[in-house]
């Protein structure tokens, strides 16, 4: 499979805090891979960067053939990375539908019914379609992650980074997101996913990134990143014999 | 008191409101899209209405066709003031753009009075100025404040509409509601802001291109076209556009009435009628529900 985003020696300081230190990382064409780490390990921090609401001090990102460190958030998302949010940001004074339509519009560059079809179609995918019309503000917090991948989507990406879409939820609730996000991957789009929910990571990617203090500390299967010493250490407490 | 001292007043000052409510919309749109208040808000407006004398008298046509060159004139000229001026002083400071517009304020009242002197200056050109209909029992109501009022409602309408059902409504509603992730959505919102101050200044024109025909005009009447604004804004409630337009009726009635009583305290009652507002709901006559 051809490689989709390719994140190359990326650094990010903050003043003397340095949150991404030389991350390298690729991602393949309709490739599923999850990262964890604990909280401050730059996770948010790296899809911050890949989508472009804060730029790199040095390294690049090159999505398909083309270098995009440069380019503008709205440029990206037209490219095609698709992103949601850990704590969901709906446009809270707009109803769900209108929500998607921004995203099928001028993301997707749909227009007319064939956006309305497409949104239509993903909120009935994601369960949201009885709650169409409501405003997005009202919604509970199940549906607003939905929300959030749902508009998402309405963007058509090629790479979907999803942020920590399970926090909270209940394992029901987990269960209905994995389905989701399962038959997501199933029509080919590539998944960046961080979650500390490992159960549910692993039942959906294909390989394991495991990051701390800025640096990636392990990458590979999901068995292998789990069982590795240094991993089980910085991320689950549990002591070197 | 006969019905013709209660009646005439109300109605001239409901109409008068028309012509409050297009000094408002403008910068009613600007704030609630992209947060920022435009200082220079008024001087555009008076700016609407030099260009409007200079072109009725170079082209020698009639003023409602010298806005058909107005309008999309001052929205050009919004347009790339966004791009060059506004954008690049947006963002979380709102001092910024307050300053940059206070001067874009002093620049064009010192350019106009440079080219167009401190003369008062008018439009004496159409029979649309005198005219006006009678209702019988001595009441009458000019032509041209009915139109001016008309155009106010027409363009609230049409605002309406635009925010409602179209593409360009959908993301003015989602930038002004979150302008990061409806970046993320793809919306490019240096183009997006660039289109609302086009559009606002496109209304400031109409505002400016009727209050060139309703009076006479000089360089330094751009701050009380403001304060108007302001106060009509504030009267009706953020983010309503018809609360805008009650808001700006209200205070053409008080302007109104003050007038009949004592000629020299009718802009003063209108002022009493925005602090009493203040007092009692300082939120505003129709304001809409703040976002959680």
């Amino acid at each position: 499979m051809p490689t989709i985003l390719t994140v190359e020696q990326v650094c990010k300081q903050f003043g003397s805090v340095i949150v991404a230190d030389d991350i390298n990382l690729t991602v393949a064409e309709g490739e599923a891979v999850g990262i964890i780490g604990p909280n401050g390990a730059g996770k948010t921090t790296l899809f911050n960067m890949i989508a472009g609401s804060i730029q790199p001090t040095s390294g690049r990102i090159i999505f398909g053939y083309r270098n995009i460190t440069k380019l503008r958030p709205p440029d990206r998302c037209r490219a095609g990375i698709g992103r949601s949010h850990q704590i969901p940001r709906p446009f809270s004074g707009i109803s769900v539908y209108e929500n998607t339509l921004v995203g099928a519009t001028f993301g997707g560059g749909r227009e007319g019914v064939d956006a309305k079809r497409r949104c239509i179609d993903i909120l009935d995918r994601l369960g949201l379609l009885a709650k169409a019309n409501q405003l997005a503000g009202s919604l509970g917090l199940l549906d607003r992650k939905r929300l959030e991948l749902a508009r998402a989507l309405a963007t058509e990406p090629r790479l979907l980074l999803l942020d920590e879409i399970a926090g909270g939820l209940t394992d029901e609730e987990v269960h209905q997101l994995i389905r989701i996000v399962t038959a997501i991957r199933a029509t080919g789009v590539a998944i960046l996913w961080i979650e500390h929910i490992v159960h549910a990571l692993i039942s959906v990617v294909d390989r394991l990134i495991a990051m701390h203090v800025g640096r990636l500390l392990a990458e590979g299967a999901p068995a292998a990143v789990m069982a590795n010493a240094e991993v089980q250490e910085v991320y689950l407490g549990i002591e070197e014999p | 008191m006969s019905l013709f001292a209660v009646v005439d007043p109300v109605m001239q000052g409901l109409l008068l409101g028309g012509m409050y409510a297009l000094f408002a919309i403008g910068l009613s749109l600007s704030f609630g899209i992209m947060r920022m208040v435009n200082i220079a808000h008024g001087d555009i407006i008076v700016l609407a209405a030099y260009v409007t004398l200079v072109v009725v008298e170079t082209l020698a046509v009639n003023p409602f066709v010298a806005m058909i060159v107005v309008v999309p004139s001052l929205a050009a000229f919004g347009y790339v003031l966004q791009r060059v001026l506004l954008n690049p002083v947006l963002g979380d400071d709102i001092l910024p753009p307050l300053l940059v517009t206070f001067g874009l304020s002093v620049i064009i009242q010192n350019l106009l009075l440079a080219v167009f002197s401190a003369d008062p200056m008018g439009i004496h050109a159409d029979a649309v100025q005198t005219a006006s209909i009678g209702l019988g029992g001595g009441l009458a109501v000019g032509v041209l404040p009915l139109i001016i009022f008309a155009s106010a409602v027409a363009v609230v309408a049409g605002l309406e509409l635009l925010f409602a059902f179209t593409g360009l409504g959908r993301a003015f509603r989602a930038t002004s509601d979150n302008q990061t992730v409806a970046q993320l959505m793809g919306i490019d919102n240096r183009h997006l802001y660039a289109v609302a101050t086009a559009l606002a200044l496109a209304i400031s024109a109409i505002a400016g291109s009727f209050l060139a025909l309703r009076t006479t005009f000089v360089p330094t009447l751009g701050p009380s076209k403001l304060l108007v604004a302001f106060e009509a804004i504030i009267v009706g409630g953020m983010g309503s556009l018809w609360g805008t337009l009650a808001g700006a009726m209200l205070l053409g009635v008080a302007q109104s009435i003050g007038f009949r009583y004592n000629s020299g305290s009718g802009i003063l009652a209108g002022h009493f009628v925005f602090l009493a507002i203040l007092l009692v709901r300082p939120q505003g006559l129709f304001a809409r529900a703040r976002r959680s």
